[in-house]
C-alpha cells in the first residue's frame, strides 16, 4: 500500500501502516454497502433473463417516458422560475434574508410524503387553492400528469436553487458594477458576464433538480396518484411491480437498472460538460 | 428465486464474510435484549387479563412479526395486544401492508413469523414456495364502495361508470384490487349482469392504482377521489369521513383471509400461538368488533 | 475634462460628505480605509446614488438631488478600475477589452483592440484568457478595458496594491505616461501615503466620512488644514502652543516654553494673539547642525539629545529630547548625511526649525 509514494511533490504528513489498514477497512467495508446493492440487481437481472422484453414491455416504455418529460419538464421550469430569483435573492440584503433562505431549503428536509399531504391542503380538492379551482372550473389537479410536476417540483426545485443561488454568490458583485461602467445594461451583463460564470453551478443545480424528480415516489403517490401512462412514474411502476402488477418482481428489477443506467448516464454526461467548463476559462 | 451468490465464488466469499460478521454483530447486539428480558416472565401469568385465555399451557416465550393485510391493521394492533397480555413473555411486532407486496417481501426472505393475508392468491404464492405452513381461513370481509362524505356523484354503485367519476382501485395484485376487478366483470356478466360493458366503462374512469387498501380509503377520505372500493371494515375504521353504498350481492364477493405460520420462523411456537389466538373465542371476538365476518 | 463633486452619500449607519474637484490631474482620495473614498468613487461611476447633491462631470450633472437627475453608470462614460481587476474570466483579453466599446464598425473595433494592446504593452496577448497572464498584465488589461470607452475620466480604486512594490512602481510611471498622452482626469483611490504622494496633482485627504482637505499635492502635504491632516498625510512633529504675537504677518508661537517663528499663513486671516494653536513641521525638514549653525540669522533654534536611532536603510529617524525648554522632536535625515555629519558619534545637537516649514493650525475643539 504506497498510494502516495508516487506523487512527485507531496510532501507532508503520510498514513502510517495502522492508519493505511484501517482506512483500506472502511474503504471495503462502504464499497460493500454501496456497490453491493447494483451488483445484485445486475446479478438478479442476469440470472432472470427476460430483460429486453421487460425493458420494451409497454408499462415499462410509458413509466419511463413519462419520467423523462416530467422531469425534464420541472427541470426547465425550476431553471426558468429559479435562476431570476436565486440571483435577486443572492444580490439583495434585507431583514429576514436568513429566514427567507431557510424557508427555501426547507422541503429538501422534508420528507416527500410530507409534501404530497401539503400539496393536497393547497391544491387537493378540498385544498385552499384547489376547492376554488374546482367549483370555478371544475378543474382538479389530483391524478393528472401536472400533479406529477407539481410533486417533483416541491420536492426537487430547492436543489436547483440551492445550486443557482450558491453560484450567484459566488460571482464577485463588482465584475458586474465594472460591465455597467462599461455601458453594459443590466440584462447584458446578466446575460454576459453573470451567466456564464455562474453556469457550471446552474447546470449542477439543473442536473440535481432532475435526478431528484426522477426519484420522486412519496410526494407523487400522496398526491397524483398511480396509473400507467398518465402518473405513473418509474419509481411508482417500480413500487407497483413490487407488488405484483404485470412486470412482477423481475420488472422491478429491470426498471430499477432502468432508471439507474439514466441516471448514470446524465450524471458522467454533466461531469465530462462541467470538467470542459471547469478548464475553459 | 432466492439470493443466489454463485459466481464469482472469491468475491463473493469476501463479501459474504463481511457481511456475516456485521450481521453477526448486529444479531449479537439486538439479541442480548432477550436473554435479559426472558427470565423477568413468571411462568404463570398467563390468562390474567385474556377472558378465555387460549390454549397456552405452555408458557410462549420470544419475539415475533406478524405479516398481515393492510385492511387487517386496526384489528391485528387490538389482537396483538391481548395476545401479549394473555402470553406475557411474548412480543408482537406488525408489518401490515397490500398482501402481495408483503407476499414478495416473504419470498424475498425477509424475515417473519405469521402471515395473514387477505386473499387466497397470494397465500399460495407463498404456500408453493414451502414457505408457510397450512393456511386456516380466519375471517371474511366484504368489499363495498366508499365515496367521500359529501359531494360524490356516486349514489349507488351503478353510478361507478358514470362519465367523469374519479374512481380508485387498489392494484390489480392488491387482493382488494383484484376482488374490485372481480366485481366489475360479474357486473358485466352476460346474464343478470347491469350492463357488458360495465366494467371497460367503470375502469375508464379509474385514476389511479393504489398500493393497499388504506391508500384507496385515504384517497377518498381526502376528497380526491368520488369512489373507491374497500373493505366493509376499512369503511368502518373511516367512520363520517367517508359513506358506504353497498355493492350488490348478486356481484359482490367474499373476501376469506387466510392465516399461516412461516416455514422460517425462529418462533415457531410463539407464531402457532399466535395463530390459535387469533382463530380463539377471544380473537374471533376482537375481529368481529371491527366487522370481521367468519 | 472636469469633475465636481458635492454629495452625501449613506451606506448603512456610515455617512460620508464629500467635496472634491479636478480638472485634467490626477485626484488623488487618501485615507485610511472605510473613511469613504471607495463609496465617493463608486457615487462618480453612478454605482450608488447619494442621498443629495450633485455630481458634474465635464460640466454635465451626472447627479443631481435637487432636480432629480440620476444617469445610471452606463451612461456616465467613466473607466472604472477596481483592485481586484473583475476581469471577465470566460473572455479572451481581446474581448475583455472591445467590451466596452460601442458597438458596430468591426473592423475600427478591432484595430482599436490592438492599439490599446500596444499602448499597454499586451501586444500579443489578446487571445489570452486573463487567468493565464501575470498580475501586472492582468492590471494593464484592466486599465486598457476602462480606457476602451474613451472614457476622459478614470476612476481608479486601490488597483495597485494587490500587486508587489517592483510592479507598482513600473504601473505608477505607466500611468503618468498614459494621463501625459491622452490628457486624462484621473481619480485615484490609495491609503498608501507615497502612492499619494508620487501620483497626487490634488489629494483629497478622507477621514471618518468626511473630506478633510482638498487642495494640491504640495499645499495638503506642506499646509495641513487641521492636525488630523498632519497626522494622516505623516507629519511626526505636531506640537500644541500658544500665539504670542504676529511679527510681520509671521504668527510666533510658544511651545513649551521656547519661541518659535512660524510661517505666515498659506491663507484665510491667520490665528489672532493669545490663540491656542497646533504648529507641526515634517521630520524631513528639521535641520541638525553641530554646535552654533553658520547662518547667524537662523532662528527656532534649540538644543537636543538623540534618544533613538532608527535606521530604516534609505534613512533614518532619529528621536530627540531637548535638553532645555522646547518640545520633543522626531527628525529624517537620509543615509548619506547621517554618515557625513557623524550622527552616529555624537549626542548633543542644535536643531533648527525653519519658519517656512513650521506651520500654524487653528485649533478645533473635538465635535467642531
Amino acid at each position: 500500500m504506497s498510494w502516495n509514494r508516487h506523487v512527485p511533490g507531496l510532501s507532508g504528513p503520510r498514513l502510517d501502516r495502522t492508519a493505511k489498514t484501517t482506512v483500506a477497512f472502511l474503504a471495503i467495508v462502504v464499497a460493500l454497502f454501496f456497490v453491493l446493492p447494483f451488483v445484485g440487481l445486475a446479478q438478479r437481472a442476469v440470472e432472470n433473463g427476460g430483460f429486453w422484453d421487460l425493458a420494451t414491455h409497454r408499462q415499462t416504455r410509458e413509466a419511463l417516458w413519462l419520467s423523462l418529460w416530467t422531469s425534464t419538464t420541472t427541470a426547465t421550469l425550476a431553471a426558468v422560475f429559479g435562476t431570476p430569483l436565486a440571483y435577486a435573492l443572492s444580490r439583495s440584503r434585507f431583514p429576514g434574508k436568513v429566514v427567507v433562505d431557510g424557508l427555501v431549503d426547507l422541503p429538501i428536509v422534508l420528507p416527500p410524503t410530507v409534501a404530497g399531504v401539503a400539496l393536497l391542503t393547497a391544491f387537493g380538492r378540498r385544498g385552499l387553492l384547489g376547492e376554488p379551482i374546482d367549483s370555478l372550473t371544475g378543474y382538479t389537479f389530483g391524478f393528472s400528469t401536472t400533479a406529477v410536476i407539481m410533486a417533483q417540483m416541491l420536492v426537487s426545485a430547492p436543489f436547483f436553487f440551492r445550486a443557482a443561488r450558491s453560484g450567484f454568490d459566488a460571482i464577485d458583485p463588482q465584475i458586474e458594477r465594472v460591465a455597467y461602467t462599461l455601458g453594459a445594461s443590466r440584462t447584458r451583463t446578466f446575460l454576459r458576464i453573470t451567466l456564464p460564470q455562474a453556469w457550471p453551478a446552474l447546470l449542477a443545480g439543473i442536473v440535481l433538480c432532475w435526478a431528484r424528480s426522477m426519484g420522486e415516489l412519496g410526494a407523487t403517490l400522496i398526491f397524483a396518484g398511480n396509473l400507467e401512462g398518465k402518473t405513473q412514474t418509474m419509481p411508482l411502476a417500480i413500487i407497483e411491480a413490487f407488488s405484483g402488477s404485470a412486470l412482477g418482481l423481475d420488472g422491478a428489477i429491470v426498471l430499477s437498472l432502468i432508471l439507474l443506467g439514466v441516471a448514470l448516464a446524465v450524471l458522467t454526461l454533466f461531469r465530462a460538460v462541467a470538467a470542459r467548463g471547469l478548464r475553459q476559462p | 428465486m432466492r439470493l443466489q451468490l454463485r459466481r464469482r465464488p472469491s468475491l463473493v466469499l469476501v463479501l459474504a464474510a463481511v457481511l456475516a460478521t456485521a450481521l453477526a454483530l448486529l444479531t449479537a447486539a439486538c439479541g442480548s435484549d432477550d436473554s435479559k428480558d426472558a427470565p423477568a416472565a413468571s411462568p404463570d401469568t398467563a390468562g390474567t387479563t385474556a377472558p378465555t385465555p387460549t390454549p397456552a399451557k405452555v408458557t410462549l416465550q420470544g419475539d415475533i412479526t406478524v405479516f398481515a393485510a393492510a385492511s387487517l391493521t386496526d384489528a391485528f394492533k387490538e389482537l396483538g395486544k391481548a395476545f401479549e397480555a394473555a402470553n406475557p413473555g411474548t412480543h408482537v411486532t406488525f408489518n401490515f401492508g397490500a398482501s402481495s407486496a408483503l407476499a414478495t417481501q416473504i419470498d424475498q426472505g425477509q424475515p417473519g413469523d405469521v402471515f395473514a393475508s387477505a386473499d387466497s392468491a397470494n397465500m399460495k404464492k407463498v404456500a408453493d414456495k414451502n414457505l408457510a405452513g397450512p393456511p386456516v381461513i380466519f375471517a371474511t370481509n366484504i368489499p363495498v364502495v366508499v365515496v367521500p362524505a359529501s359531494g360524490s356523484p356516486v349514489k349507488a354503485f351503478e353510478d361507478l361508470v358514470k362519465p367523469g367519476v374519479k374512481l380508485v382501485l387498489a392494484a390489480p395484485a392488491v387482493p382488494i384490487g383484484n376482488y374490485s376487478r372481480t366485481i366489475f366483470t360479474n357486473a358485466s356478466a352476460a346474464s343478470g349482469g347491469i350492463s357488458a360493458d360495465f366494467s371497460e366503462k367503470a375502469l375508464a374512469n379509474l385514476k389511479s392504482n393504489e398500493a393497499d387498501v388504506r391508500a384507496v380509503l385515504a384517497k377518498v377520505q381526502t376528497g380526491e377521489a368520488d369512489a373507491g372500493i374497500v373493505y366493509a371494515t376499512d369503511a368502518a375504521v373511516a367512520g363520517a369521513q367517508v359513506k358506504t353504498v353497498p355493492i350488490p350481492e348478486k356481484y359482490n364477493v367474499i373476501a376469506r383471509y387466510p392465516i399461516a405460520t412461516l416455514t422460517e420462523s425462529g418462533h415457531a411456537e410463539v407464531a402457532a400461538g399466535f395463530i390459535a389466538f387469533v382463530l380463539s373465542d377471544a380473537g374471533q371476538a376482537i375481529l368481529q368488533k371491527y366487522g370481521f365476518g367468519h | 475634462m472636469s469633475l465636481e463633486f458635492d454629495a452625501t452619500l449613506t451606506l448603512g449607519a456610515f455617512t460620508c460628505e464629500a467635496s472634491l474637484k479636478a480638472n485634467d490631474e490626477i485626484l488623488v482620495l487618501f485615507g485610511h480605509s472605510g473613511a469613504g473614498k471607495s463609496v465617493t468613487l463608486q457615487a462618480i461611476a453612478g454605482l450608488m446614488q447619494p442621498v443629495r447633491g450633485r455630481i458634474d462631470i465635464n460640466g454635465q450633472a451626472v447627479f443631481d438631488s435637487a432636480r432629480g437627475v440620476n444617469v445610471p453608470p452606463q451612461g456616465r462614460a467613466v473607466g472604472y478600475v477596481v483592485q481586484d481587476l473583475a476581469l471577465f474570466p470566460q473572455m479572451s483579453v481581446g474581448q475583455n477589452i472591445a467590451f466596452g466599446m460601442p458597438r458596430g464598425a468591426g473592423q475600427s473595433r478591432r484595430q482599436r483592440v490592438e492599439r490599446l494592446l500596444a499602448a499597454l504593452q499586451l501586444e500579443g496577448y489578446g487571445d489570452r484568457r486573463p487567468g493565464s497572464l501575470s498580475g501586472g498584465q492582468q492590471q494593464r488589461v484592466a486599465l486598457a478595458r476602462a480606457l476602451a470607452r474613451d472614457a476622459s475620466l478614470l476612476l481608479l480604486d486601490e488597483p495597485f496594491s494587490a500587486l508587489d512594490e517592483s510592479l507598482r512602481a513600473g504601473l505608477r510611471r505607466e500611468l503618468l505616461r498614459l494621463r501625459a498622452e491622452r490628457g486624462l482626469t484621473i481619480v485615484f483611490v490609495t491609503h498608501d501615503l507615497r502612492e499619494a504622494h508620487l501620483l497626487a496633482d490634488r489629494l483629497a485627504v478622507f477621514d471618518a466620512g468626511r473630506v478633510l482637505q482638498c487642495d494640491a499635492r504640495e499645499s495638503v502635504f506642506r499646509h495641513p488644514a487641521s492636525r488630523r491632516v498632519a497626522e494622516l498625510t505623516g507629519v511626526a512633529n505636531i506640537f500644541e502652543g500658544t500665539v504670542r504675537g504676529i511679527d510681520s504677518g509671521a504668527p510666533v508661537v510658544d511651545v513649551r516654553g521656547l519661541t518659535l517663528r512660524c510661517a505666515p499663513p498659506a491663507m484665510g486671516t491667520g490665528p489672532r494673539p493669545g490663540e491656542a494653536v497646533d504648529i507641526c513641521i515634517r521630520a524631513e525638514r528639521v535641520v541638525l547642525h553641530r554646535g552654533e549653525p553658520r547662518d547667524h540669522t537662523a532662528v527656532n533654534l534649540l538644543e537636543a539629545a538623540i534618544v533613538e536611532d532608527l535606521a530604516y536603510g534609505a534613512t533614518h529617524t532619529l528621536r530627540l529630547t531637548p535638553t532645555g525648554a522646547g518640545p520633543a522632536l522626531e527628525v529624517e535625515l537620509a543615509a548619506r548625511p547621517y554618515e557625513v555629519m557623524g550622527v552616529a558619534g555624537r549626542q548633543t545637537w542644535t536643531v533648527e526649525l525653519p519658519p517656512a516649514d513650521l506651520h500654524v493650525m487653528a485649533r478645533r475643539t473635538p465635535g467642531d
